[in-house]
């Protein structure tokens, strides 16, 4: 018998991602951020999402990767992890995927670092490849 | 008062822990004995004891610690708990709550004895025959006192010869003159009945009311002896086993002083509510004692008081009380939004209404914020035992005095410094308060002191912790911190006293000369630090060597809501706490340029006399202004660990309660901002930890010297007190290297060549909507040679207010971040001196210098020279 893990997927570019459903609390629309200055790059700003203050990251600058378009605004997923709930930004929220791990592999190699950190697995589907995120890296930059 | 509120405090905690051992004790009786049941019963009797003993009363202690003993065994399953046992154990109740009204109304634990509920106690706890009694009523009765003398038979006989000794008693024997002896001699019986632990139909009453002449006649306690031995020699002469004489003396006992309680000036009531317990407390191994109708109406009114006295506190779990907290400041922000609304609106009702949410919100908060408030007291309770131990440990005498332990402060910050202030106590005895003989040889007294105080200041909360003793040596301090390798030796000289003695809060520094037991390890101090400093407190020390140490710990009275002034910088808004916040100083645009000073590129402002180092917000955030041409400087002024420093802002909004929320793990880092809250119109403004601001723009340490020289005269913005210096490097002419500081440069510009004007032998363009005056720096260097005339120019704009002007240069060429020294001044007009930047000779341009020849009146008043260029 094989494990079955759901994803909540998005995507960044064509680029095709998942994050454990249970680690996920809510997907909303862009809205207003509050710059915080001296804050690493990654840092977009804060969120109030009703009442609560949360800290947007910006998916793309973690991996590295291209700036969205301007005319793009991201859409929000907020994650919660062992002692914080964050936003994470991303070009466009897919479904929900259950996927057994008898798809799943290691990422390759020739990853490049960064990537390959934040990345434990990556699940072959038909026609696409979805790419896990570890959120507890994801978050961890200091 | 601390002391009462302390002692309330142990009531109200007593009563509420007697009320459930009761019905532990109810339970008991009804169901088997769970092992749970019986711990909360121990636990209960444990914590009493525990509490009264810290506060010193020895007559709760000794009856509680009887009753801990009984159950102890209860609960070893040495003793069965039979009926008598939990009687027994509820006459301890009783007897606890007595004292407790007693602490509460008059102070101290009464002068009643209990002395027989004590014997009682450790009676059942070494009676092995309880083991073997069952826990119904007959299997009691079995085992009772009654039947072990032999039934109803042997008390008839006892009493027969107990009268007829009593009646021969010369001492007592006046007291039956004109007595209904028979009437007495059944009563007796009656009474020996019960109490030996027979069933009985005596009420408890009669026999007291038979004495109550006698008490008036004289009764008192060498009569009672008297009866008492009588009673002995009786059970005696009827070859009654010692031990069970000894118990039978025990109940004699009882009786002495329950009829001895009836004091005949005493009024009726209290009597009778006294006869009440007193009935309540025999031990029911028969039926239920029925009262009379007016001892129950007295016991009801008694009981009536003792609730009110009860409902006067209660207790509430502390998250519960964390969730309120949070509704309240919810609540709070919703009421500023609303209160922001109020200002747009008109509505006479509208406003009204948001006055009295405003009010009530107020107080809401007030109180919820009350319930949470703790006298310090609570954890003091336990530093003179620590001292005590301490100071006999270390062979020292040291006496605790405090003051101020009735201030209050939130549960859980009184929580976060329990510890810390232990360690300072610690620290205080083993370090700083010497042995007797070495106080001697300095003039001391033998004995030291540690002074423990407590107090507000400023909506914060301040813990003094001073001793007398031996202060710390700096000197030592620095060598030490040396030799660990902690500073630098250039560090260690440049130190002043009281950086040095900071030295104590490095980790890894002990002063100690040797490891004790109780402290010198070198993990103390710097956590203490970090702990204060965690929830928002700093902590101070000022000491003189010989004479002692104080240690200042600044605390806030609570995290969760903080006033705090709310300024703007850029597109945010930011939020300083008000604890940091010493007054606000607004600058028009004329006395700004004047009064801002600069030594060695430190911009400066003289604060009535005072030179306060000027600090700006967008320049320590990286953050660009909003508004370039303000007409005004906003300083704050703000006080950073006892040192002040003004704060440029953009602007000040408004002066608000914030809710403060901690920022995502991502951001802890950033030691400028200590957390976030939201505004009244739902965006999030930044609070500013000031703190960290100050040490981020090096206003807390000293500063060090530059030797750079400043050639911006009106740079407000430069803040950094460091002897980098940001330079703009540009080529002047083919050859000439030049610079001037980036902070100067508003702007770098090109402008097309056509683009340039002449206005009057001025050249001037045009720029952003205003005509300003082009400056050619080589020109200026060399005015016969005539300007290279190229497609498009290369600009440098320096504003000052609203006026700017344009420098034209050939090339840019750099941006570097480097530490500047002038090797040689120039005469030249126009340049302060030359640098090397780079390994290249630069000049350092005189920006002031260059702008006033061309135009002398720019640094005059605004508009004076806005229609002179015009």
């Amino acid at each position: 018998m094989s494990d079955e893990k759901q994803f909540c997927t998005f995507y960044l570019g064509d680029r095709f991602f998942g994050v454990e459903v249970e680690r996920v609390q809510e997907v909303f629309r862009y809205q207003e951020m509050t710059q915080v200055p001296l804050a690493p790059s990654v840092v977009r700003g804060l969120i109030n999402l009703r009442g609560q203050i949360i800290t947007a990251i910006d998916l793309r600058r973690r991996l590295g990767m291209k700036e969205i378009s301007e005319d793009q605004n991201p859409m929000n997923i907020v994650v919660r992890t062992d002692d914080d709930v964050v936003s994470l930004l991303v070009d466009r929220i897919g479904d929900v995927l259950e996927v057994g791990d008898e798809v799943l592999e290691p990422p390759p190699e020739t990853l490049d670092e960064i990537a390959r950190k934040l990345i434990p697995g990556v699940y072959k589907l038909n026609g696409s490849l979805l790419l896990t995120l570890d959120t507890e890296k994801t978050l961890d930059f200091s | 008062m601390g002391d009462s509120e302390m002692i309330q405090e142990f009531v109200a905690e007593c009563r509420e822990n007697l009320d459930q051992f009761d019905k532990d004790l109810i339970r008991l009786e009804n169901e088997s004995n769970s092992s749970g049941l019986m711990e909360s019963i121990f636990r209960t009797i444990h914590t009493i004891k525990g509490s009264c003993g810290l506060i010193g009363f020895v007559k709760l202690e000794s009856i509680t610690h009887a009753g801990e003993n009984l159950l102890g065994k209860i609960q070893q399953d040495k003793v069965t708990p039979s009926r008598e046992v939990i009687g027994v154990l509820q006459k301890l109740a009783d007897s606890v709550r007595r004292i407790c009204t007693c602490i509460l109304n008059q102070g101290n634990e009464g002068d009643q004895d209990f002395s027989e509920l004590i014997v009682s106690l450790e009676r059942l706890q070494s009676d092995e025959n309880e083991k073997t009694s069952s826990n119904n009523g007959n299997g009691a009765k079995a085992a009772s006192l009654f039947e072990r003398i032999g039934g109803q038979e042997a008390i008839d006989a006892t009493v027969n010869v107990f009268y007829t000794k009593v009646l021969n008693d010369s001492r007592i024997n006046h007291f039956f003159e004109n007595t209904d002896l028979n009437h007495l001699f059944n009563k007796q019986k009656e009474f020996l009945t019960l109490a030996f632990g027979g069933s009985s139909n005596y009420d408890g009453k009669g026999l007291r009311e038979v004495h109550k002449h006698l008490v008036e006649k004289g009764l008192n306690e060498s009569h009672f002896e008297a009866v008492i031995e009588n009673l002995g020699a009786t059970l005696k002469e009827l070859k009654v086993p010692d031990e069970l004489i000894e118990e039978a003396a025990g109940v004699a006992l009882s009786v002495k002083n329950d009829v001895l309680n009836q004091a005949p000036s005493a009024p009726p009531k209290k009597d009778e509510v006294q006869i009440n317990e007193a009935v309540d407390i025999l031990p029911e191994n028969g039926k239920p004692i029925p009262a009379n109708e007016n001892v129950k109406k007295t016991a009801t009114t008694g009981k009536k008081e003792e609730r009110k006295l009860e409902d006067s506190s209660i207790r509430v779990d502390v998250q519960l009380l964390d969730k309120l907290m949070n509704l309240v400041g919810e609540l709070v922000l919703a009421r500023n939004q609303i209160m922001q609304l109020n200002d747009t609106h008109q509505d006479p009702t509208f406003m009204e209404t948001s006055q009295h949410l405003n009010l009530v919100t107020s107080d809401l908060q007030e109180g919820v914020m009350k319930t949470r408030m703790q006298p310090i007291g609570g954890i003091w309770g336990k530093f003179p035992r620590i001292v005590r131990d301490l100071s006999m440990e270390c062979g020292k005498k040291i006496r605790l005095e405090t003051e101020g332990k009735e201030t209050e402060l939130d549960k859980t910050l009184i929580e976060a410094i329990k510890d810390p202030l232990t360690h300072i106590i610690r620290n205080s005895v083993d370090h700083g308060i010497e042995k007797p003989d070495i106080r001697i040889d300095q003039g001391k007294p033998e004995e030291g002191t540690l002074n423990l105080k407590a107090y507000h200041e400023g909506g914060q909360v301040i813990i003094e912790i001073t001793d007398d003793g031996g202060g710390i040596d700096s000197s030592i301090l620095k060598e030490k911190a040396l030799s660990k390798g902690l500073i630098t030796n250039e560090q260690a000289l440049k130190m002043n006293d009281r950086e040095s003695v900071n030295l104590i809060f490095l980790p890894g520094l002990s002063t100690a000369k040797k490891v004790t037991n109780v402290s010198g390890r070198g993990v103390g101090m710097d956590v203490v630090k970090t702990n204060i400093e965690k929830i928002g407190g700093t902590v101070d020390i000022n000491t003189t060597k010989g004479e002692g140490t104080t240690l200042k710990v600044k605390i806030p009275l609570t995290l969760a809501i903080i006033p705090a002034l709310i300024v703007s910088t850029g597109a945010n808004q930011y939020a300083i706490p008000q604890v940091n916040l010493l007054e606000l100083v607004r600058l028009e645009k004329e006395q700004s340029e004047n009064s801002i000073e600069l030594i060695q590129g430190t911009p400066v402002y003289r604060l009535r006399g005072n030179l306060l180092p000027i600090v700006s917000l967008h320049d320590e955030l990286g953050v660009a202004k909003n508004d370039t041409d303000q007409t005004a400087t906003n300083i704050v002024v703000l006080n950073a660990n006892g040192k002040q420093f003004g704060l440029v802002v953009e602007e000040i909004c408004d002066s608000e309660e914030i809710v403060v929320k901690p920022l995502g793990s991502q951001l802890k880092g950033i030691s400028a901002f200590s957390g976030a809250t939201i505004m009244g119109d739902g965006r999030i403004a930044l609070i500013l930890d000031i703190m960290g601001l100050a040490q981020k723009a090096q206003v807390i340490r000293e500063n060090q010297e530059t030797s750079t020289k400043e050639t911006s005269g009106t740079d407000l913005e430069s803040s950094h007190a460091s002897n980098k210096e940001t330079l703009l490097i540009f080529r002047v002419g083919k050859e000439g290297r030049s610079s001037i500081p980036l902070s100067a440069v508003a702007r770098l510009e090109e402008f097309k060549s056509s683009d340039i004007e002449r206005s009057g032998k001025n050249k001037v363009i045009q720029y952003r909507g205003e005509i300003i005056p082009l400056i050619c720096l080589e020109e200026f260097f060399d005015s016969f040679k005539e300007i290279e005339q190229k497609e498009a120019i290369q600009a440098v704009i320096f504003t000052q207010k609203n006026k700017s002007v344009a420098l034209v240069v050939d090339k840019i060429l750099d941006i570097v971040e480097e530490n500047i020294l002038v090797k040689r001044t120039f005469s030249r007009a126009g340049i302060l001196g030359t640098v090397v930047v780079q390994d290249k000779v630069t000049d350092l341009i005189d920006m002031e210098g260059v702008v006033r020849k061309m135009d002398p009146t720019f640094f005059e008043d605004c508009e004076e020279v806005l229609s002179l260029n015009h």
